[in-house]
């Protein structure tokens, strides 16, 4: 099941970064790759390390740094040479439940978190560097957190709950709005281009609510990067997020992750797999009966799926309801942008009065009732933005502490549960941008060859620059950290099932009425689908199939770990001709998304007559005015690592 | 001289879009053995280093890699005036070495250097 270690002579670390401004950063790793020099425009910063992999001191110049660390390998004080120190306090769990900045003069802000299982219920400050020690609960919010987002905030006053909001969120999380009991859109939040800083709240005309009563600051936008750890570099722009280095200038990891790290604290991140990912496995709306199990979280009154948000998104929300173990019926829940009932744009503006209770504008339920027990597993058939974001859980559910990673996070958290995977693709993602779903021509082609099996295949498209976000995910699959990135994207299309009937092939049409916009505009593609959907229904009836799909995941992951080893990009650099030819825009054949990178497991690689080595990753792309081609991501890298050619070539 | 807006303006650029074959997808244009040997003599007169290139041949009317290419990076501490003088050498090798005899068309796509070098 690739559970061994690839060596760690796969990783790819990255020696330099040539940042837009021109700057190019440079960067130093010792033997047991961790990050030891950073070279960058404010001078260059030397860290030592211990046998853990945790940093020890950081200096610059006259700064110096020191990083202290419980036995647990859990950042708990750091302190800069004028005195100041950021001090962390775990609970016996692992929880953060305490941090405190406590600057050489003046006050100091400490904040106390709550929490309900892992997840964080209730934030304190207990003192806000201003106005000296208090404990006011005058700003007191409590979260109840379920997967991606805060989906239920009581508004605080003075400690006595005034009202209720459910929070919409996009495809990256980011609340967008929020709604009152009643369905009225009662905010719609903006945030920037860059890492989701809020810009503005504007409250609903039918409810209007002056910007300086809504909240300003929300913590937990913050928290992928904030929350993750001490800045590596303080004050520049390197950030440490589990044991890798963030580089938000460039939005990127420096440090590769580690599929299969060792134990202890996650000094290595590794993404998730992708199909995990998937929205309604182990979802808020499992109710005890559901397969998830475990997540103690009692079915809730009146549940509505457009209430869970998921709008913008085309998901299907397994939804047992019932006492525990006997689950009466179950719905799907598929929202569409520009369905009828949410307006033609399905953008937030036509909200209108909010979703109903009973799935809302936009919402369709395309499965109903099933007649008699038994109820199968449901199979999971989700077309989404890669990746829209998942409610899952970890393994363990959310009541393991140790998905918090000691510190309060927001950051979602995928299940991995029951999940067979075919090994494409390798990671989760999210996208900011939620238009536009490119099917590629090889997705029924995929199908076919694993009817029965989670499928995953992916288009990229160029069409605009994109802001995205990442979920990264320690050994053990829990959320980690979340990677931005900010670049040309793609948008993937899955086809996922497990166990259970296929989809209902009556819900085909309506599928492919509704979505035109998601299933892409050419028909013939549609009706790949449909065929598609057709070829499941005939192949999967039986539990063999399923036995069947497991085995090829283990062979397949196997495959990637051994692909893994040999990783084609391990000590490679881009030429700075190829690095010019990648800032050419948008649509250019040089000009890729990186993240093509990570499907390296489905290329091709041959040896050339000169000795250089050519990587092919078969996809799609589309120029700049939009038409989409076939073909296969090209990189080309000399004997000495160095990648001279990297180019969409149209077969 | 410095470089204004590096895609419409420069004598480099005018040149290689004058005499050069658009490559299908891509910023590139290719050029014949002759016209690319020009095109670098004008990069060397207004001072812009050449950072490599991309040759391509035509197969049914369509240009396709040939996936032979040559890159010039500037080496740690290399001065500016020695790095530039470099890349016009290799570029010049890189042209005149080709097996364009081994092609019943080929072109090469120069990818020069966004700005001239910082004098020192």
């Amino acid at each position: 099941m690739g559970s061994a270690s690839p060596p760690r002579a796969s990783y790819l670390h990255r020696q330099q970064v040539t940042r837009s401004s021109g700057q190019t950063d440079t960067f130093g790793y010792n033997t047991t790759h961790d990050m030891v020099m950073a070279a960058v425009t404010s001078g260059t910063h030397t860290m030592t390390v211990d046998a853990a992999g945790n940093r020890q001191t950081e200096n610059f110049g006259a700064e110096a740094v020191d990083d202290r660390y419980d036995a647990d390998h859990r950042l708990t004080e750091v302190v800069f040479a004028d005195g100041s120190q950021l001090q962390r306090a775990f609970d016996p769990v692992g929880r953060c439940v305490q941090e405190a900045w406590i600057p050489a003069s003046g006050p100091s802000v400490v904040r106390r978190w709550y929490f309900d299982g892992a997840s964080p219920t209730l934030e304190v400050t207990v003192a806000d560097g201003v106005n000296g020690v208090q404990e006011s609960l005058a700003a007191l919010n409590v979260f109840s957190i379920e997967g991606a987002a805060p989906l239920l905030i009581h508004h605080f006053s003075q400690g006595v709950s005034t009202d209720t909001s459910w929070s919409l969120t996009d495809t990256s999380g980011w609340v967008r709005a929020l709604m009152d009991d009643q369905g009225n859109l009662v905010q719609h939040s903006t945030y920037d281009s860059e890492f989701g800083l809020v810009t503005g709240h504007a409250g609903a005309a039918s409810q209007a609510t002056p910007l300086s009563q809504l909240p300003v600051a929300w913590p937990y936008l913050y928290k992928g990067l904030r929350l993750l750890g001490a800045d590596v570099l303080h004050g520049k722009t390197l950030y440490q997020a589990g044991a890798r280095i963030f580089d938000a200038d460039t939005a990127s990891y420096l440090t590769r992750s580690f599929p299969g790290g060792g134990g202890g604290t996650a000094k290595f991140d590794t993404p998730n797999s992708t199909l995990s990912a998937i929205d309604g496995e182990t979802s808020p709306f499992n109710g005890p009966g559901g397969a998830a199990g475990g997540r103690g979280i009692p079915v809730m009154p009146s549940p509505s799926p457009s209430k869970k948000g998921n709008f913008g998104r085309l998901v299907k929300v397994r939804w047992f309801y019932g006492p525990a173990g006997a689950p009466d019926w179950r719905r799907i829940w598929i929202h569409i942008p520009g369905f009828p009932g949410i307006g033609g744009s399905g953008g937030w503006g036509s909200l209108g009065g909010g979703p109903s209770q009973s799935g809302g504008p936009g919402f369709q339920q395309i499965w109903g009732t099933p007649s008699t027990p038994p109820f199968p597993v449901l199979d999971i058939w989700a077309l989404r933005p890669i990746g829209s974001k998942g409610t899952g859980d970890p393994p363990g559910g959310p009541t393991n502490p140790r998905k918090a990673k000691g510190m309060p996070s927001t950051g979602r958290t995928y299940g991995t549960r029951g999940f067979p995977s075919t090994g494409y693709g390798s990671y989760v993602g999210d996208e900011v941008t939620p238009t536009g779903v490119v099917l590629l021509s090889d997705l029924v082609a995929k199908w076919r060859d694993h009817p029965g099996r989670c499928i995953k295949c992916h288009g990229f498209m160029a069409d605009v620059e994109r802001l995205g976000s990442l979920l990264v995910y320690d050994e053990r699959g829990y959320a980690a950290g979340r990677d931005y990135f900010r670049e040309k994207s793609y948008t993937a299309v899955d086809l996922a099932r497990d166990a259970g009937p296929p989809l209902a092939l009556a819900a085909a049409p309506l599928l492919l009425s509704a979505a035109p916009s998601l299933f892409a505009a050419a028909s013939t593609e549609a009706a790949l689908i449909e065929d598609g959907i057709e070829q499941e229904s005939a192949l999967i009836e039986s539990e063999v199939a399923v036995t069947e799909s497991v085995e090829v995941v283990e062979t397949t992951e196997a495959t990637s770990a051994a692909r893994e080893i040999e990783s084609f990009f391990a000590n490679t650099r881009y030429t700075s001709k190829v690095l010019e030819q990648m800032s050419w825009g948008h649509g250019e054949f040089h000009s890729f998304p990186e993240t093509v990178r990570a499907f390296e497991e489905v290329g091709t690689v041959t040896t050339l007559t000169d000795g250089a080595t050519r990587l092919s990753i078969p996809g799609s792309y589309a120029t700049s005015n939009g038409n989409w081609y076939n073909g296969a991501f090209v990189f080309i890298k000399d004997v000495y690592g160095m990648i001279n050619q990297r180019f969409f070539e149209i077969l | 001289m410095g470089l204004g807006d590096r895609h419409s303006s420069t004598e480099f650029d005018v040149f290689v879009r004058e005499h050069g074959c658009p490559v299908f997808g891509t910023r590139d244009f290719g050029l014949n053995r002759d016209d690319a040997l020009s095109a670098l003599a004008i990069a060397i007169e207004i001072g812009i280093p050449i950072l490599g290139g991309d040759f391509y041949t035509i197969e049914r009317g369509r240009m396709r890699p040939t996936h032979i290419s040559w890159y010039a990076d500037r080496f740690d501490c290399e001065r500016a005036i020695d790095y530039a003088n470099r890349s016009w050498a290799e570029a010049k090798k890189a042209i005149l070495d080709f097996p364009w005899s081994d092609y019943s068309t080929a072109l090469v796509a120069l990818v020069r250097a966004d700005s001239p070098p910082v004098s020192e």
